[in-house]
């Protein structure tokens, strides 16, 4: 007590106070999140101002510079904003604290802690600041796309692969499994850091205007599948107010660009950018900024690109590392043509579209192949699974055209038949539950079975049953021949491929002796 | 609402500027009225004190605010206000929180703050 107050007694001595000229602002109006602020003709656009209230200072965030005053978004307590208050800028733009410390905690869009797990940084000079609002990478410093992302969907790693430092949007109506595709993709990475023997990659999901319970559920199964330890949850749910949701991407952007600029692998999944645009679309009615196209600002547009611009792939000079970016939009009945969705969809390097007649026809993950592409992925992808998965868009295409006639098949030819009948086993092939995502070594091996005639005898309801057999008779007796080859060199070469004919019709002769025991 | 107080305080100045002085209080009394009829009473206030900031720098005075605790004496504030020149448009306004001292505003942009308040929040920031 005694050293406290000495500690005081000093400090109040040493105090120097030399007051003078200062820079000052008045709250004019405050309301709904927003407030309007005379004087500070120097503020800068996006720059951080500080209010002096009552109760004391609350950051905001300076929006609209207007001839005689400066429209700001409070970030802190809007309640205890008054008219009358006092503004000061700070001369900072929006930042926060990045560091590998984060891994495992769910933070709110400014950086700090809302887990209950204590403060991130222990030290005041850990971590590094980044800012919010950031220049993506320019073109010199960028590679092309070239390493896959496996995502542990058979669907999404045959036929849209995805590359590290691609923008692959994910986009559907409600309840179609959008989040549930994201999570997938976070838990396999465990899976395909295993199988090839290098860190996972660094994941970062962030919620915008998601329910808490949502959240939370989300929080607790990453936590059980022992993905939180690679994973940071950025969360601005629905109770948080519209300038917390709009800046939550910019914060996920900001960490994934840390761990990219280290020279490592991170994902970005922003959840959603409908909510997004829909909180950004708030401050700016709010703030009286002209509405544009279903009242959206004119710069929602620029929004989402400057955003969805920061994924990248850095080039060795650059360290290396890359951040890949997994917009999710919702689609109101199906519609693709309303405007966030299809700037969204222009943006990105190509898009994954659920669709829910597929999804209440049980075909789950619900993704409508036809419409959904990857444009830079394909260089990106596993040589053994393009040797592999390259017939298979073809013959679901095939089949989607000849499946208005399923009904009349037994008048259809021989052809026709065998068509029809592939493309229901490869459907029912690509089908997976939640929250059980394949490696890439078990989605070549199930789908070279499958599309190379081998479980053409296979009744559609004993697919399930007969894949995970067939895949752990090979995991047991030709680890060694067919599934380890596959897993390291990525490739399915001549030696590899008669071993795996081999293995399959060893495991058909041992099934059908079983059947008829 | 139509107008904005600066748009108020830039119409009422331009048509001030040109009207002879007997005729200034009538228009003063007319502009009253016309902020009346457009139903922004509420606002008078606020439209007011733009419209003194506007008259007070076209004349190149500035608009300053002289706050203090407590009810500042005449011979003090007779003092303060010597400081600045005629055209300048001195008001004085007591602020219980600022507990001790003075804090200056000028044009509700630039701040002189000699203020307690001010001090102890400093120390114990």
């Amino acid at each position: 007590m005694y050293d406290i107050v000495e500690k005081l007694k000093k400090e109040i001595e040493g105090f120097k106070d030399e007051p003078g000229f200062e820079k000052v602002g008045v709250v004019t109006e405050a309301g709904d999140g927003i407030a309007k602020i005379s004087g500070l003709r120097q503020a800068l656009s996006q720059e951080l101002l500080t209010i002096e209230t009552e109760k004391g200072d609350v950051s905001a965030l300076a929006f609209n510079l207007e001839e005689n005053s400066v429209g700001v978004v409070i970030l802190g307590d809007t309640q205890i904003v008054k008219v009358g208050d006092r503004v000061r800028q700070t001369g900072k733009v929006l930042s926060l604290k990045a560091g590998e410390e984060m891994i495992g905690r769910v933070v709110d869009p400014l950086g700090q802690p809302i887990d209950d797990k204590g403060v991130i940084f222990e030290n005041p000079k850990d971590g590094k600041d980044y800012l919010l609002e950031r220049n993506a990478p320019g073109v010199l410093d960028r590679e092309s796309v070239k390493q896959p992302l496996h995502t542990g969907i058979k669907a999404i790693d045959a036929m849209i692969p995805i590359g590290r430092g691609q923008r692959e949007l994910i986009i559907g109506d409600r309840q179609t499994g959008k989040t549930a595709i994201a999570l997938d993709v976070i838990l396999n990475q465990k899976l395909d850091a295993a199988a090839a023997g290098k860190p996972p990659v660094i994941c970062i999901y962030v919620a915008i205007g998601q329910k808490n319970s949502k959240i939370a559920a989300m929080t607790e199964i990453l936590r059980a599948n022992d993905a939180l330890k690679y994973t940071i949850v950025v969360s601005a749910p629905a109770s948080a107010p519209a300038p917390l949701q709009y800046l939550a991407p910019f914060a996920g952007a900001a960490i994934g660009e840390y761990f990219m600029d280290q020279g490592k692998d991170a994902l970005v999944i922003y959840d959603d950018l409908s909510k997004h645009a829909d909180a950004y679309r708030q401050i700016s009615l709010l703030l009286r900024r002209p509405p544009g196209r279903e009242a959206y600002p004119g710069d929602i547009f620029y929004l989402h690109s400057r955003l969805l611009e920061r994924a990248a792939k850095m080039s060795k000079e650059k360290g290396g590392g890359s951040l890949t970016a997994l917009p999710v939009i919702e689609t109101k009945l199906n519609d693709v043509s309303a405007y966030v969705p299809t700037n969204v969809i222009s943006i990105t390097d190509g898009q994954i579209y659920l669709e829910s007649g597929l999804f209440y026809k049980g075909i789950r993950p619900a993704i409508n192949v036809g419409l959904s592409v990857s444009r830079v992925g394909s260089a990106a992808q596993t040589k053994a699974m393009k040797k592999v998965a390259g017939r298979l868009r073809l013959e679901l295409a095939q089949f989607r055209e000849l499946q208005a006639f399923v009904q009349f098949a037994s008048d259809l030819d021989e052809n026709t038949r065998q068509k029809i009948k592939r493309g229901e086993l490869l459907t029912e092939v690509l089908k997976q539950t939640d929250q059980s995502p394949a490696s890439f070594d078990q989605q070549v091996l199930a789908l070279y079975a499958a599309l190379n005639g081998y479980m053409d005898d296979v009744p559609l309801p004993k697919v399930k049953t007969w894949e995970i057999e067939f895949l752990s008779y090979l995991g047991k007796l030709h680890s060694k021949d067919v599934v380890e080859p596959i897993q390291k060199t990525g490739v399915l070469d001549e030696k590899t491929e008669t071993s795996l004919k081999g293995a399959i019709e060893e495991f058909k002769r041992v099934i059908q002796l079983k059947a008829k025991s | 609402m139509k107008y904005s107080p600066e748009d108020y305080a830039k119409a009422f100045s331009e048509i001030i500027a040109a009207t002879a002085d007997a005729k200034k209080e009538d228009m003063f009394k007319r502009f009253i009225a016309v902020i009346q009829k457009n139903g922004d009473g509420m606002r008078l206030k606020k439209i007011l004190q733009v419209v003194r900031a506007v008259l007070v720098r076209q004349q190149g005075g500035r608009v300053v605010k002289l706050e203090t605790a407590r009810p500042m004496a005449e011979k003090a504030l007779a003092e303060l206000r010597e400081k600045f020149t005629a055209k300048d448009y001195v008001e004085a306004v007591e602020n219980s929180l600022l507990i001790a001292g003075v804090r200056v505003t000028v044009n509700g942009e630039e701040e002189l703050d000699n203020t307690l308040s001010r001090k102890l929040k400093r120390l114990f920031k």
